[in-house]
């Protein structure tokens, strides 16, 4: 089963894609860390596990950019310098749209750029989309695949 | 002679000497005269009337036609000379001047004599008369030449081979200091300075082979043992055998011409100095030096004047001992304080000739008579502007009356420090003025950049912060209406669903704040843009949004501008989006862009038949957050307009809407045109 990792530090916020997930019948398992921090930490076992055999990298990584401790593009930096995961898709998906978090965001190796809508119909409805293509559509790098 | 008939009284070996004597006359050209006392008549030889150019057969001869023919200055001195003949008083002979019939004044000299019958009575007068004016002349000219050598300003003196001076003129004793009868006789070499007898052996050399010196620049030494420059033009003189016999020297005093010289090159190598930027204490001390040796005597000083403290400051002084320097440097202006003190604080020239006696002197008498310095003229340096800037002093070891040449002198030393000082301190003015501005340049810069940062950050704050609780409020007020829709009645999810307008309503308020903000902070990319096509564009944007809806497009083509894209974007979407809302609850909306000339000008409209405005809100338009019409009836956050305006004012242009309530708007915007805008942002 692929696996999806919300890097999200509103509860809100993760209550909401939880909802949306389940809205539209998504059952992927969701792992959710409240920062960059966190997020690393995670890959670094999913990572260890993956070349064990134990266990998968993400399929996706869902990150906010405004994150205590350790931000998006730093989490996004890092994980780009990280020869195992820097072929990993990661999506940035916040709240903003300022021309600079955008670009930013693309010059450290965002996959995808998402703006969570106000409106929950267009949130569950992007995080659908979403699924659907990182989960369906997109072919992933050999090493997130799972072992067959 | 004529022979006066009857009057023979004379032996005949007397008449043959008469005649001999006529004819001696006539070959040198004397002309003789008779005049009989009984008869009173006159007889002249043929001589004579050349001498006077009159012939015998025209000129009717008397006494008085005689007269007339005199000088009239003459006249008188010609009556008292033939009275003393008369009277036999035997005068000299006379010279005077008679004016020919043809208008020439002729020079002539007379002799006549009384001549005695045998009885010893006076019968008649004899005399001769001769034209000497080429001779007259010939006198005036020497006299006149000598005068010329007399008056000159140059020294003109005779010099024999064996090199004594054999004439001197006044010029002479004027510039070396002997009178003629001290030096005529004596070796011209007494003039030459011990060092230079060999220069004067080289031009007595050349002067032997008939060669001439010409301005020949050297030194000479008076009578009273000063050195003088002078310029030296020395001929050979032949004499008529053409054998040189000595030689003629001029000389002119050019010491002033060349102290002069001297102190202009001076003068341009300060300014040289100045704009090379030498330290202006060294600047002043080389014009302070340079009178020292020019004048060689005086000790010259330049005071600096600190104008805000009242106190001279040393400017250069270098000749003046260090503790005499010392004690001046911060003294304070006023009247009675010292030379320079008084002519600093009254702007006036003070000169005193005797420092031990001169009461503004009183408290510095000590000060002076160690420093040896006895009487101290003070100039004040004034600036451009006429004020006191310092001093320009010259003291003496001795008391001392300055001359013209002094005061002079150190006026014009005044007005060159002034030039000095002020040019320097023009300078640092210019080079601290620099600084003061190059700091608030940093200081404004980072005033920008921080307030440009808390912009950014607040802008980022807003975008990331303000949205997150409006998500959760819409979300969770849409999960209340799906999970809890039986137990909420129709009035409780009418509020949640006000709660989710109010929510998205006010996330596109903050978006188009953001907008707004951006457009000041993003830096114009001019680039040809098509108006039309981009309107066509958005105009597609809007049927995909409302399909629903007729609208009637007209797109004019070929607006094409130098202009952002992406703003004049927004600036059709803004202006577009009002046309397409406002005709809204038209069954028939028409939204035309196109272009016309308005004033000429070309401007850019977009036209709607929509539900207009009144015109005396059209001042409120453009201002952020300013609606005309409720949200219920129109959506919208009031911040379109706003955006347009700052937008299209970037660019340069104009915006402006007309319209009338019922009767659509038109909003028009005009843009720079694309040449000014190119010289304004050039490409690349």
């Amino acid at each position: 089963m692929k696996k999806i990792l919300l890097v999200e530090d509103n509860p809100d916020d993760v209550k909401l894609t939880r909802r949306a997930l389940r809205e539209n019948k998504i059952a992927n398992e969701l792992v959710v860390v409240s920062d960059g921090v966190e997020a690393m930490e995670h890959l670094a076992k999913a990572s260890a596990a993956a070349s064990e055999g134990t266990g998968t990298l993400p399929s996706v990584i869902l990150l906010d950019l405004k994150l205590p401790r350790m931000d998006g593009l730093e989490t996004l930096r890092k994980i780009r310098a990280d020869e195992r995961l820097k072929r990993l898709p990661v999506v940035v998906l916040t709240s903003s749209k300022e021309e600079t978090d955008i670009l930013r965001s693309y010059d450290h190796g965002a996959n995808s750029y998402i703006r969570k809508p106000v409106d929950f119909e267009q949130f569950s409805k992007a995080v659908r989309e979403l699924e659907l293509y990182w989960l369906i559509l997109n072919e992933p790098p050999p090493e997130i695949a799972p072992a067959p | 002679m004529k022979k006066t008939p009857g009057k023979a009284d004379k032996p005949l070996d007397s008449r043959q000497e008469e005649f001999l004597m006529a004819e001696s006359l006539r070959a040198a050209h004397i002309g003789s005269w008779l005049l009989d006392l009984a008869t009173n008549r006159v007889v002249w030889s043929d001589e004579t009337y050349r001498v006077y150019g009159l012939s015998p057969e025209s000129f009717e001869l008397s006494t008085d036609s005689f007269l007339s023919l005199i000088h009239a200055d003459d006249l008188a001195m010609m009556n008292e000379w033939l009275r003393a003949c008369m009277a036999d008083e035997k005068p000299d002979g006379i010279e005077f001047r008679a004016v020919r019939p043809d208008g020439n004044l002729k020079y002539l000299y007379g002799r006549g004599s009384l001549v005695r019958d045998s009885g010893n009575n006076p019968v008649r007068m004899v005399g001769t008369v001769q034209d000497i004016t080429e001779r007259k002349l010939a006198e005036e000219k020497i006299r006149h030449l000598a005068s010329i050598v007399e008056s000159s300003n140059d020294a003109l003196i005779g010099v024999a081979l064996d090199e004594k001076i054999l004439s001197w003129n006044r010029g002479a004793d004027r510039i070396y200091g002997y009178r003629s009868d001290e030096i005529v006789g004596r070796p011209v070499s007494v003039l030459v300075p011990a060092n230079l007898r060999n220069e004067l052996a080289g031009i007595m050399e050349r002067l032997k082979r008939g060669e001439s010196v010409e301005h020949f620049e050297t030194s000479r030494v008076r009578k009273d043992g000063n050195l003088i420059q002078v310029s030296l033009t020395i001929s050979p003189i032949k004499d008529s055998s053409g054998k040189i016999t000595g030689a003629s020297t001029l000389a002119r005093d050019i010491t002033e011409r060349t102290v002069l010289e001297k102190r202009e090159r001076m003068r341009v190598r300060v300014l040289e100095d100045l704009t090379k930027g030498l330290p202006l204490r060294e600047i002043l001390t080389e014009i302070v030096l340079h009178i020292e040796e020019e004048n060689k005597g005086p000790i010259a000083s330049v005071l600096l004047l600190d104008k805000e403290a009242g106190r001279l400051l040393l400017g250069a002084a270098p000749s003046l001992p260090k503790f005499y320097n010392d004690t001046i440097h911060g003294m304070p202006i006023g009247q009675g304080i010292g030379s320079c003190g008084t002519a600093a604080f009254t702007g006036k020239r003070v000169v005193v000739e005797n420092i031990q006696t001169h009461p503004f002197w009183e408290a510095f008498r000590d000060l002076a008579m160690r420093a040896r310095v006895a009487a101290c003229w003070s100039e004040p340096i004034l600036s451009s502007q006429g004020s006191v800037i310092g001093t320009f002093a010259m003291y003496h070891r001795i008391p001392y009356a300055p001359t013209d040449r002094d005061l002079d002198l150190m006026k014009s030393m005044a007005g060159l420090t002034s030039v000095v000082i002020e040019h320097r301190q023009a300078e640092q003015k210019i080079q601290q003025l620099n600084e003061e501005l190059e700091k608030r340049v940093i200081a404004r810069t980072a005033q920008l950049e921080s307030a440009n940062k808390e912009l950014e950050a607040f802008a980022y704050s807003v975008s990331h912060d303000l949205r997150a609780p409006l998500r959760s409020i819409d979300g969770f007020s849409k999960i209340l209406l799906e999970d809890y829709a039986d137990k909420l009645d129709e009035a409780g999810r009418e509020n949640l669903q006000i709660v989710r307008n109010a929510s998205q309503r006010m996330a596109r308020l903050i978006d188009d704040i953001l907008q707004l903000s951006r457009l000041n902070r993003t830096p114009l990319r001019l680039l040809p843009v098509d108006l039309s096509a981009l309107a066509a564009t958005v105009a597609d944007d809007l049927r995909k949004l409302e399909p629903e809806r007729r609208v009637n497009f007209q797109i004019e083509a070929g607006g094409i501008v130098l202009a952002d894209g992406n703003q004049m974007r927004v600036v059709l979407e803004n202006l577009i989006g009002n046309a397409w809302k406002f005709t809204g609850k038209h069954p028939d909306a028409n939204i035309r862009f196109g272009r016309e000339t308005r004033e000429g000008t070309p401007v850019f409209f977009v036209r709607d038949n929509g539900v207009g405005f009144d015109m005396k809100y059209a001042p409120k338009l453009f201002g952020a957050f300013q609606r005309l019409h409720a949200t219920s009836e129109f959506p919208g956050t009031g911040i379109g307009l706003a955006s347009v305006q700052r937008i299209i004012n970037r660019h340069g242009g104009k915006v402006w809407i007309e319209g009338q309530v019922d009767g659509g708007a038109t909003a028009y915007f005009s843009l720079p045109k694309p040449e000014q805008n190119h010289e304004k942002n050039p490409p690349g």
